[in-house]
């Protein structure tokens, strides 16, 4: 007779585990508004346990086989580890109970989600201690398509951001790969690039890179195809926060991003000139060069210079992925243009130049003289080139506008005070 | 939106419970089919969507393909499988799927004792891997794994 003690243990151990990851969401859930899928969706995966655990000992019970009842055992303990992994989970609960970043940035953000991810979307933010601004799209249920009701999007902002009010436009960045996963973009659009010359050339670097790495040609195309598709989603990504918020996303992106090495290409990511590159030529395209040009001037060489300049040399494989995502870009940005239209942030000067007077006056720059709301796209702009142009209006400024004290007393009130104005004129 | 680090954890902790669980269901599926009886329902699905993975990750002969097939996190586990599973991977993989489809449908010979047997120690390194990548997650060395160097050895 097998002894079936530790078994036994393990079970009870995913047990226990799945009881106290229930009990702290059924804690939120009792005082949760909204967000309040998350909750929901984290308490259904506590609930899926039971039964696999139960299934377990079924087949446990049921076999005397050594190897079976040794796969059984490692597979019980991969579930206690799961459940017990939930952990990490839990201050996702905390952030949507209590946001980590002011809440006129998260009431904003949560209306572009709702607006072009699916109304059923909801926005929670979490602080992260590790890594850089992310997104999980809902990380408590098995991916399936047509995505179904109840969307769940978790955006990672890192800690030391959570003040950084002029930072947050990144998250629109983050919303688009919401856009992208739930509406299938990124695998639609590459399977429609992957032709003629974009074909041809991850073909050959394919080949160049199996050279020199030795592997098969097929494994090495293998990871430039699920490369490419990281790619076209984060040009995809920043099309969307382009679109939605106009000049803004510049000067966020170029604080974050272009300190660090331009020509670098990630895994995931194209390298930052080529991005840069691209969202230049697409607010170019909805008008904000010329503004950017104007009012920024020194800030508009420096990165025009650093978007022509020609990319380094790379290795055969990133080389075809960033000659491909050159000629899918167009493609890209269109998709999303069409997506978003109902969002597109097109400069509104006489709102841009009642934001600047109003941060003069040390008021938030919620309202136009005649009382209508200020567009919150063009609040979040007409902050920015205010801290910018109070400051040398350099590419150096960004580092010092970003933490502009009074924009960021002033900016969280006048997105807040924005909503206001405008539900009451509607009411 | 700007960091390539890659974590070895992953984000779906749904999707991973419910390939742990269509594993060990596959497992027993094959046990049945071995004595000559008829695998359940949930076991013959779980055959068939393990068969079906292998299959295409065979086909792709791609290791980042296999790991994405088995819902391993990093295409390291993959590889360490398709070293176990001997030099041609592909031809390997492809007749345990077909034992495996084959126990699926219930046209696989019972008496086929090594085909069984190969299948099975997969199964169980896969569930080996699993455990580690679930276990661990930003360690640099490689999983101890007690299945065989090579499992086309196996008889």
């Amino acid at each position: 007779m097998a002894d079936d003690t530790e078994f036994r243990f393990v079970t009870a151990s995913v047990r226990r585990a799945a009881r106290l990851q229930r009990e702290y969401v059924d804690s939120f859930l009792e005082t949760a508004g909204s967000p309040r899928a998350i909750g929901e969706q984290f308490a259904e995966l506590c609930d899926k346990i039971e039964p696999v655990v139960s299934d377990y000992e079924r087949r446990h019970a049921a076999t005397t086989d050594a190897l079976d009842r040794r796969l059984i055992l490692n597979a019980i303990r991969e579930l206690l580890a799961w459940t017990r992994d939930l952990q990490l989970r839990c201050a996702w609960l905390d952030a949507a109970a209590k946001p980590p970043i002011d809440l006129g940035s998260l009431y904003y953000l949560r209306s572009l989600a709702k607006a072009i991810v699916r109304p059923d979307s909801e926005f929670t933010v979490v602080a992260a201690h590790e890594g850089s601004y992310a997104t999980v799209v809902n990380p408590f249920r098995v991916p399936s398509t047509p995505v179904p009701p109840g969307i769940v999007l978790v955006a990672l902002v890192p800690h030391r951001e959570i003040r950084s009010g002029l930072l947050h436009p990144l998250l629109a960045h983050e919303i688009g790969h919401g856009v992208a996963k739930v509406h299938g973009y990124t695998e639609q659009l590459r399977t429609k690039v992957t032709t003629g010359r974009i074909e041809k050339m991850l073909a050959r670097g394919a080949q160049e890179t199996a050279k020199e790495s030795k592997r098969a040609v097929t494994e090495e195309r293998a990871v430039l195809d699920k490369r490419l598709g990281a790619w076209i989603e984060e040009i995809f990504c920043d099309a969307v926060a382009t679109a939605c918020l106009g000049a803004t996303y510049l000067f966020s992106f170029a604080t974050e991003v272009l300190p660090d090495d331009v020509d670098a290409a990630g895994l995931k990511h194209p390298p930052t000139r080529q991005r840069v590159r691209l969202i230049l030529a697409h607010l170019d395209r909805l008008g904000w060069g010329s503004i950017i040009d104007r009012e920024v001037p020194g800030f508009a060489a420096w990165v025009r210079g650093v978007a022509s300049a020609p990319p380094a040399s790379q290795r055969p494989a990133d080389e075809a992925l960033r000659k491909a995502i050159d000629l899918a870009a167009r493609r890209i940005q269109g998709a999303v243009d069409k997506h978003v239209s109902a969002n597109i942030a097109k400069p509104d000067e006489e709102a841009l130049a009642s934001v600047a007077e109003l941060l003069k006056q040390h008021v938030p720059p919620a309202q136009h003289d005649d009382g209508s709301p200020i567009a919150r796209p063009m609040i979040i702009a007409g902050c920015w080139l205010s801290a910018m142009k109070t400051r040398s209006g350099d590419v150096e400024a960004l580092a010092d506008a970003v933490d502009s004290d009074e924009v960021g007393q002033l900016l969280p009130y006048a997105l807040e005070l924005s909503v206001i104005v405008d539900r009451w004129q509607t009411a | 939106m700007s960091s390539d680090r890659e974590s070895r954890q992953p984000d779906d902790i749904a999707t991973q419970i419910t390939l742990g669980q269509q594993l060990v269901a596959a497992s027993g599926g094959l046990a049945a089919a071995s004595t000559g009886k008829v695998p359940q329902d949930a076991e013959r699905a779980a055959l068939t969507s393990l068969g079906d993975s292998l299959r295409s990750a065979a086909n792709q002969q791609s290791i980042v393909a296999i790991s994405g097939e088995l819902g391993l996190v990093s295409a390291r586990e993959a590889a360490y499988l398709v070293d176990a599973v001997g030099p041609d991977a592909a031809k390997a993989l492809n007749e345990m799927a077909n034992v495996l489809m084959g126990a699926a449908e219930g046209t696989v010979d019972a008496e086929d004792t090594k085909s069984f047997n190969r299948v099975r120690q997969l199964l169980l390194a896969l569930s080996e891997l699993r455990l580690a990548q679930a276990r661990n997650v930003d360690r640099s060395d490689p999983p101890e794994l007690s299945w065989p160097t090579t499992l086309s050895s196996v008889s």
